[in-house]
């Protein structure tokens, strides 16, 4: 079967476009002169890499360099104005005279702050924009935040810095990803179409999974194919008030990549080292002390010479790159990690390449290169809800599926392996041809393939014949952006305008191919044709398309107050033929009030902003038709059976967000906070509308039909407590809480679902819970949301004489209900050490001293998911890191610098949540990737510890 | 070029950059077609009515071998030893609104399935060749099984159409529409279906109380003939190999067909923890001991639909039921043949059925030869129920408290939660335990 997608005179369209942007450049040319200096943090005295460096009133600049110095070549002849601006630091300004053939030094000291106005962002707009222009919050994390955590992964990176975004991992199984979202739920798409936009340098990601290693029961994701140390900068804009010039597929907010680029001038190395443990402990109730013999098999068969399934994973890291260039600056990293899990054999193995260009061809021509490429190789242990799960295995004790004579270890023989190639690179080209016009060209493709094998060896102990599954997965996508903006000052009330244009298009492309064999003729087969039952089960093929333009239009006013206003268009392979294009428009305003005269002088900073917008989500590829998929009957003959009932009217889903909200620094910027209120309605949700099978299908129609509001909050504050050269202390935190719920499905007419959460979870709640030595007695109820409805994280970070460094951070998740399904199935199997009292009872045939939900909880013959299901608030010391950075003059031979650190990860938490750990999640194909929120059988979050040295030279 | 760079510089290009895509959006650029598997309208197209009607094959063998799996749980043909049914009570004849929503979702879409495809092909045979076709007659063949599922297995069936929710009624309504399914099979085509149409006729006829037209048509299909519902690895794995050949989360322990040793021919078994010659010789749930049924080897073992065994047992039971003794024995002693089991000697008394089996009269040996000669083919629970079997008011009930096991299953969840022509407690009602 193979799928088509044909657009017509799309790609010849946007080809003029390019070809329009690139014949009509000026040729313009200047030169003389140099600037030089260093950035340093004024309180740690850190140097601060990254930092933009520009001529005032010029587009000439530059980046530091990891040691904060730069270099600003052909800088013309006269008295300039330096600029530097830095996330996260406030704005600093030098006057320097430069002279022909000379340099000139400009030095600078920078102070953080939270609340920097003139900070530019990218994500949201059209193009480049300053924080006083733009009428939504942006969540920024940068390089400083992440340098001195712990990062096993990409997601690590997010997880607890920015209010509103939640990270859940999946499992502890190395190479395992994590769940993210923005703003909690606001569709019915499930956690698929929840997803954020991701871009790398501005090229869009594929934002979901990898293939299943469904044996495994647990996923990859794509977002950790990015190397974490290759990361500049993050920019989270999370709802659709923001994303609307995003279009279609842009609801779930957008979470913009932007990675380090060459600061220029001599080469200047970056070496990295970690090494570190990562490690499970006590495993299940205090009680048992073999920790349902995970942590103590020594009484089982099969059981590993150290009495112990768990064993402690050795994590190493290596890093390096280089990064300089006089007239294109340059940036290459490469980096080396290597994660053994805490179940032999799991392990993770990442390689990842990245190379940067930059180079100016004209002064007002600025084209970046961006590539990437990374290969993950990981080995999985079975897990999870699978009768050759180790854990299911170990934890049932002797009531499991290995046969009696065989250990438990005889699952391990299984060799579940996935290898992940992923490419990306970009094409950025900026032409500024005069001081009011700017246009953007991004043209990028994202590249990555996945094999999967599953290979149960001859001999094995549930197929002694063996078998061996490949699963293939090939993933394409293109991206062409184009946006343009020109300023000017209108004739009239002293109004700025820019005003902004673009396009963009964007086709997704993916193959699947499946394998399978089976019957070895011998021990040491290792390929699918070494079976003699050879099937190709499987093949899939799939593009879609979509392309879109918008316009927006800014109105200025003494650059204080800002008006927005802009409209995106999209179309879309997948909307119905009775469709159309979709229509998203967007308003936003921000008017930074502090600029007044009247403002009082101590509270320096105080913008209200506000933003109304929509943006949507596309249907599923074939949701618009009916359709019919290939199979097989009557013994392998051909045919057809239905697929897609198809909804020839069916469109996008729309969400309207409101969002308000004010930043605010007062007291020379030591104190910030930030609040969003945030509401979002979606209309025409997709929703797969369920009839009754009694009219002849079991396949739910999808339609536009339903209608889910989502509303919450978002405040963070930062303080910096106290601040010296030899001792500083800031403190910072965030806060989440929103709730969605369920306004409509339609003509459905489950009221039980009514004003529920998206991702509510249901199960039998006892209904006779006190009742004395009764059979308990059950009825289906709400328990509550699936996902956290409440986050915050705290951080801290102390500095001693501008070398010594402490950080913390933790995070609390909570509102959420999850299911410990494994432990309802070991109590099923008197595998429950706290229950054994009531166990006791009932197979004595006496439990009258029992209550209902005792036997509800606890009995063996009458155990319930419902009696554990239970809220799963937890709070997580994600981590904890110690850096001394070696004074300068201690350093050997040409080491410029070297910090060492002591970091830990997810060191302890707390919890009230009955099962095994609150972030243990059952994903795979058992439970798929929905709202079901279940631990069964997967392994827990480990701790991590490591040690780090990074050194400049 | 250079007359477009002047027109940008004279700030004309933000109409014509607008004009632009506008023209383009006219033009095409957005006009995308979705891509597709196989398009509706592309099986309009006669040399397709074999994969469509392979297709139908296909959504039956999805339900069959469910049934089979479950009701023999349900109905004790096999006891429940591994982890499957919410706290169990499903092994032990309770069933819950919850487990039965897929048997119920897929014998709707067969028959929707077989009605959709028969439309289809009556607008592409002209004149004679659709009256003539064996794949209408097949259609409406496994139509009529899908009913004669619904039938036997739910305590009331609903019958809906997309614009026009129906209501719950009494099963009799499934048996005439299997018998108007199966009457069409006759109908149409050369033959080749036409022995498994009147095999099926027997059986509805028989669920509607109709003995004489059962035994009409029992009396037309052969001893040895049989016709199967199709399993393969590929596709269509028979589930009740996975769950109980494979693994072992039922055991022939503690059931009727477990009390023969040797196993009798027709419910083969093996006795894991004799024998050592299993991958498992407790079930998993680590306790029960593993009694392996070997009716299903192989993972593409198919299932009996309509067989002569089958026509032959309800030719016995309107001979019980009209008090003929010798034609009684005639007709078990026939089935009994074709497995060289010796034949029984005709029983002194009609007699009643009982629990446990005594095999000592006419109800009682057909009680037991039906559970024999039909084991694990999914049509237990209706005996059970259409008999009010004595089984039901104990059997191998463990759960304290409950006085009946179910002898059908409710109409599901899935159903009653957005049909607004009743409740899911009226739903359920039909059941002993609802």
């Amino acid at each position: 079967m193979r799928s088509r997608t044909t657009v017509r005179n799309g790609i010849g369209a946007l080809a003029s476009v390019l070809l329009l942007f690139l014949f009509t450049f000026p040729l313009m040319a200047q030169s003389t002169g140099q600037v030089s200096g260093r950035i340093i943090n004024g309180a740690t005295g850190e140097p601060l890499g990254g930092a933009q460096v520009v001529i005032q009133g010029t587009s000439i600049g530059t980046m530091a360099n990891p040691q904060g110095r730069y270099l600003i070549l052909n800088v013309p002849v006269g008295t300039h104005t330096v600029e530097v601006t830095r996330l996260g630091y406030g704005y600093q300004s030098l006057e320097i005279t430069v002279g022909a053939g000379e340099t000139a030094v400009a030095d600078f000291e920078l102070r953080t702050e939270a609340i920097a106005l003139d900070e530019v962002v990218v994500t949201g707009t059209a193009g480049s924009a300053r924080r006083r222009e733009i009428g939504n919050t942006i969540g920024v994390i940068n390089a400083d935040d992440i340098q001195a955590t712990p990062i096993t992964s990409a997601t690590d990176v997010l997880q607890g810095r920015t209010a509103g975004l939640t990270v859940r991992p999946i499992s502890g199984t190395p190479g395992a990803g994590s769940e993210i979202m923005l703003r909690g739920v606001n569709t019915l798409g499930g956690p698929g179409g929840n997803r954020p936009l991701i871009y790398v340098d501005g090229v869009r990601l594929e934002n979901g999974l990898h293939q299943n290693p469904d044996e495994a029961n647990t996923r990859t994701t794509i977002f950790d194919d990015l190397d974490p140390a290759s990361i500049e900068r993050i920019e989270v804009i999370k709802g659709a008030a923001a994303t609307t010039l995003y279009g279609t597929e842009a609801a779930g907010g957008v979470i913009q990549v932007f990675t380090k680029g060459g600061g220029g001038g001599a080469p200047q190395w970056t070496a990295t080292i970690n090494q570190g443990i990562s490690h499970i402990g006590h495993i299940g109730p205090k009680a048992d002390s073999t920790g349902l013999n995970m942590n103590d098999c020594s009484a089982d068969a099969g059981c590993p010479a150290s009495g112990s399934w768990l064993k402690n994973g050795h994590i190493q890291e290596y890093e390096l790159s280089v990064q300089g260039g006089t007239n294109v600056p340059w940036y290459v990293s490469g980096s080396l990690s290597s994660q053994d899990g805490n179940l032999d054999p799991q392990n993770a193995l990442n390689t990842s390449l990245r190379a940067n260009f930059r180079f100016e061809p004209l002064d007002n021509l600025n084209i970046r290169m961006s590539n990437m490429f990374t290969r993950r190789d990981i080995l999985f242990v079975p897990q999870g809800n699978n009768a050759e799960g180790l854990m299911l295995n170990v934890m049932r004790g002797p009531k499991d599926y290995t046969p009696n004579d065989v250990g438990d270890a005889a699952v391990l023989e299984m060799d579940l392996r996935q290898q992940i190639d992923h490419f990306i690179t970009g094409l950025n080209i900026t032409w500024t041809p005069t001081a009011s016009l700017s246009q953007r060209l991004n043209v990028g493709m994202d590249y990555s393939t996945s094999e999967y094998t599953e290979e149960r060896p001859w001999g094995f102990y549930s197929k002694p014949v063996g078998n061996r599954e490949n699963d293939l997965a090939l993933d394409r996508n293109i991206t062409v952006d184009y946006a343009g903006t020109y300023d000017t000052t209108l004739p009239f009330l002293n109004l700025a305008s820019t005003t902004s244009w673009g396009a963009q298009y964007y086709d997704e492309f993916s193959w699947g191919l499946n394998a399978f064999g089976e019957t070895f003729s011998g021990p040491g087969d290792k390929l699918i044709t070494s079976a003699v039952d050879l099937d190709v089960f499987g093949e899939g093929w799939l593009r879609v398309a979509s392309g879109g333009f918008f316009l927006q239009e800014q109105f200025g006013w003494n650059d204080r107050f800002f008006l927005t206003l802009g409209a995106r268009w999209d179309g879309f392979s997948t909307f119905g033929e009775g469709f159309g294009l979709a229509f998203y428009p967007k308003v936003s305003g921000a008017y930074t009030i502090s600029d007044h005269n009247f403002w009082p002088s101590w509270w320096e900073t105080m913008k209200l902003r506000f933003a109304v917008g929509e943006s949507g989500r596309a249907p599923g590829p074939f949701a618009s038709k009916r359709t019919w998929g290939s199979t097989s009957g009557d013994t392998r003959q051909a045919a057809v059976i239905l697929s897609e009932l198809g909804n020839e009217e069916i469109g996008p889903e729309r969400t309207l967000e409101i969002e308000g909200g004010f930043e605010a620094s007062m007291l020379e910027g030591r104190f910030s906070i930030d609040f969003t209120y945030f509401d979002q309605s979606t209309t025409d949700a997709l929703l797969r509308l369920d009839r009754p099978a009694s009219i002849g299908t079991e396949e739910a129609i999808l339609t536009n039909l339903g209608e889910v509001v989502n509303s919450g909050l978002e405040f963070s504050a930062n303080a910096s407590v106290y601040t010296s050269s030899a001792f500083s202390w800031d403190v910072g935190g965030n806060y989440y809480h929103g709730e969605n719920k369920i306004v409509s499905l339609g003509p459905v007419t489950d009221e039980r679902l009514q004003d529920r959460p998206v991702d509510a979870i249901f199960r039998d709640r006892i209904t006779n819970p006190d009742e004395m030595g009764a059979k308990p007695t059950f009825e289906n109820d709400y328990f509550g949301p699936a996902r956290p409805t409440t986050t915050w994280g705290i951080n801290t970070r102390m500095t001693f004489f501008r070398r010594l460094t402490l950080e913390g951070l933790g995070e609390f998740q909570g509102g959420h209900v999850r299911e410990a399904g494994g432990v309802r199935q070991n109590v099923r199997r008197e595998q429950w050490v706290p229950c054994q009292g009531v166990m006791d009872a009932v197979n004595a045939g006496d439990y009258s001293m029992y209550t209902a939900n005792d036997l509800a909880t606890c009995s063996h013959k009458h155990a319930n998911y419902g009696n554990w299901t239970d809220f799963a608030d937890f709070f997580r010391l994600r981590s904890v890191s110690l850096s001394y950075r070696v004074p300068e003059n201690w350093l050997p031979g040409n080491l410029t610098g070297m910090t060492l650190r002591a970091q830990g990860r997810n060191l302890w938490h707390t919890t009230d949540w009955p099962g095994i750990d609150p972030e243990g999640n059952a994903y795979g194909a058992g439970a798929g990737w929905s709202w079901s929120a279940r631990e069964y059988y997967n392994l827990p979050i480990p701790q991590v510890f490591m040690l780090s040295a990074t050194v400049n030279f | 070029m250079m007359k477009i760079a002047c027109m940008i510089r004279r700030g004309i290009w933000v109409p014509l950059t607008v004009l632009f895509f506008l023209t383009a959006g006219c033009g095409d650029l957005f006009d995308i077609e979705n891509p597709g598997e196989i398009l509706d309208s592309d099986l309009n197209d006669a040399e397709l009515i074999p994969v469509l009607i392979t297709g139908l094959s296909s959504d039956v063998s999805d339900f069959v071998d469910d049934y089979a799996f479950n009701v023999a749980r349900i109905g004790d043909e096999l006891a429940g030893s591994g982890s499957y049914g919410s706290t169990g009570y499903f092994r032990t004849g309770i069933a819950e609104q919850d487990n039965v929503n897929g048997t119920w979702e897929q014998s709707h879409e067969a028959r929707w399935m077989a009605e959709l495809h028969i439309a289809r092909i009556e607008t592409l045979l002209e004149g004679g060749a659709f009256q003539n076709s064996d794949y209408v007659s097949r259609a409406y063949l496994l139509m009529g099984l899908a009913h004669m599922s619904l039938g036997e297995n739910y305590c009331f069936v609903v019958y809906s159409e997309p614009d026009n929710y129906g209501g719950l009624q009494p099963k009799t309504v499934a048996f005439d529409r299997a018998v108007a399914a199966y009457t069409n099979a006759l109908a149409y085509g050369t033959g080749e279906f036409h022995t498994a149409a009147r095999a099926g006729l027997a059986a509805a006829y028989a669920a509607l109380g109709d003995w004489s037209q059962a035994v009409t048509n029992a009396k037309l299909v052969p001893d040895d003939f049989v016709m199967h519902t199709y399993y393969d690895v590929v596709d269509d794995e028979n589930v009740v190999w996975v769950e109980t050949h494979e693994r072992p989360e039922m055991s022939a322990i503690n059931t009727y067909a477990g009390t023969f040793d040797p196993p009798d021919p027709r419910a083969p078994f093996n006795k894991c923890d004799v024998t050592g010659s299993c991958s498992h010789d407790t079930g998993a749930d680590g306790v029960t001991v593993h009694w392996r049924q070997d009716k299903y080897v192989d993972d593409g073992d198919d299932i009996v639909s309509w067989s002569g065994k089958e026509a032959r047992l309800i030719e016995a039971e309107a001979a019980l039921v009209g008090g003929n003794l010798g034609e009684f024995t005639t007709q078990i002693n026939a089935v009994r043949a074709l497995y060289d089991l010796p034949p029984i000697t005709q029983p002194a008394t009609a007699g009643s059925l009982e629990f446990p089996n005594a095999y000592d009269d006419g109800w009682s040996i057909l009680d037991g030869e039906r559970q024999l000669t039909l084991w694990v083919e999914g049509r237990r629970l209706w005996d059970l129920h259409r008999w009010d079997h004595p089984f039901l008011n104990g059997g191998t009930i463990v759960w304290p408290g409950e006085t009946r096991r179910d002898s059908c299953m409710p109409v599901p969840d899935g159903e009653c939660a957005v049909n607004p022509n009743f409740t899911c407690a009226e739903a359920a009602a039909g059941t002993n335990s609802g």
